[in-house]
């Protein structure tokens, strides 16, 4: 039965072949039923085929997105250390640092700010073992 | 993201950039857009996939960039390969099991109606393997002895002069019962299967 089958696809693709090559061979003009159906049919599948590409990206970010979250935030680390490196960098007047940096006031602030300057050391020490 | 699935522009010159790609299809006119939904309705008939799936997929896999296109003049003979491609892909799955074969509504048979048997139309709709669906074309020829013989001919791998002296006709001859098998081939629901 396995060799009818295979020989049946043989001979299914050959028609296959043939269909193709028929549809092919007409001229644009001569094209049976060509119609504003078929443009309107095929124009439908282009735009489906838009929003399914779109839908795809969207997708491809949201899993990027969530990965990066995954990944463990820098939640321990010498805050001491980190305010006394802070410091220096506001008293460094050669050092670019916007001035909502230099004047983080509240707790919320600098401990925001410690935590970014930790993980910039920690990326920073990533790509030097990288 | 730079490693984003879709979006794969090419750099090399012989093929369309997925801009290129989507322009071409957005200008193609209506003899082109009706031989894309020809060829999509017959593999519609050979996998159970609807015609509009196909195209729409075509369309992704070409715009998306997974299928390079060639630079040249065969932009539509190009769809009707990935649509084919596609339909052999889901062609494979069916006989593989990881499809289900679905009910065949052709808007005229239902549960109450006292079925007369089905028509080679549904046959070949319905045709869960090779065999069958062979079988289905044979019945839509078997009333025309001409087309039996072309497709016996095809079948057997057989081209132009070859098929001019079994069919004992000359080659405009030929082109006329080619043209009829077509016609019988898509004419079997030129609706497509959806409607």
């Amino acid at each position: 039965m396995s060799d009818k089958n295979g020989c049946d696809r043989d001979r299914l693709s050959l028609i296959d072949d043939f269909v193709i090559e028929t549809i092919l061979a007409e001229n644009a003009e001569e094209t049976e039923e060509a119609s504003e159906d078929d443009l309107t049919a095929v124009m439908n599948a282009m735009d489906r085929a838009e929003v399914a590409l779109r839908k795809g990206r969207l997708a491809t970010l949201r899993k990027q997105i969530d990965q990066e979250r995954a990944v463990p935030q820098v939640r321990n680390f010498d805050a001491d250390r980190m305010r006394a490196k802070l410091a220096a960098a506001a008293n460094d007047p050669g050092f670019r640092m916007t001035l909502a940096a230099r004047g983080a006031k509240s707790d919320g602030d600098e401990e925001s700010l410690l935590e970014d300057l930790a993980e910039l050391e920690r990326d920073a020490g990533d790509d030097v073992n990288t | 993201m730079q490693d984003a699935v879709y979006e794969e522009e090419t750099q090399d010159a012989d093929q369309l950039s997925v801009d290129e790609v989507r322009e071409t299809i957005r200008r193609l006119g209506k003899g082109d857009a009706a031989k894309i939904r020809q060829a999509a309705r017959w593999f519609e008939r050979r996998c159970g996939m609807p015609a509009d799936d196909l195209m729409q997929e075509a369309f992704v896999r070409m715009v998306g960039g997974s299928r390079h296109v060639p630079r040249g003049p065969d932009f539509v003979a190009v769809v009707l390969q990935v649509i084919r491609s596609i339909a052999s892909a889901e062609i494979d799955s069916i006989a593989a099991g990881q499809r289900e074969v679905r009910a065949i509504p052709n808007g005229t048979d239902g549960p109450e109606m006292v079925d007369s048997g089905p028509s080679p139309e549904c046959m070949v709709l319905s045709a869960h393997d090779d065999g069958q669906t062979l079988a289905a074309i044979d019945h839509l020829i078997e009333d025309d002895e001409q087309l039996q013989f072309l497709v016996e001919g095809l079948c057997d791998g057989m081209m132009g002069e070859e098929l001019e002296q079994l069919l004992e006709v000359d080659t405009k001859g030929l082109a006329t019962i080619r043209k009829r098998l077509k016609r019988r081939l898509l004419s079997a629901f030129p609706k497509g299967r959806e409607q």
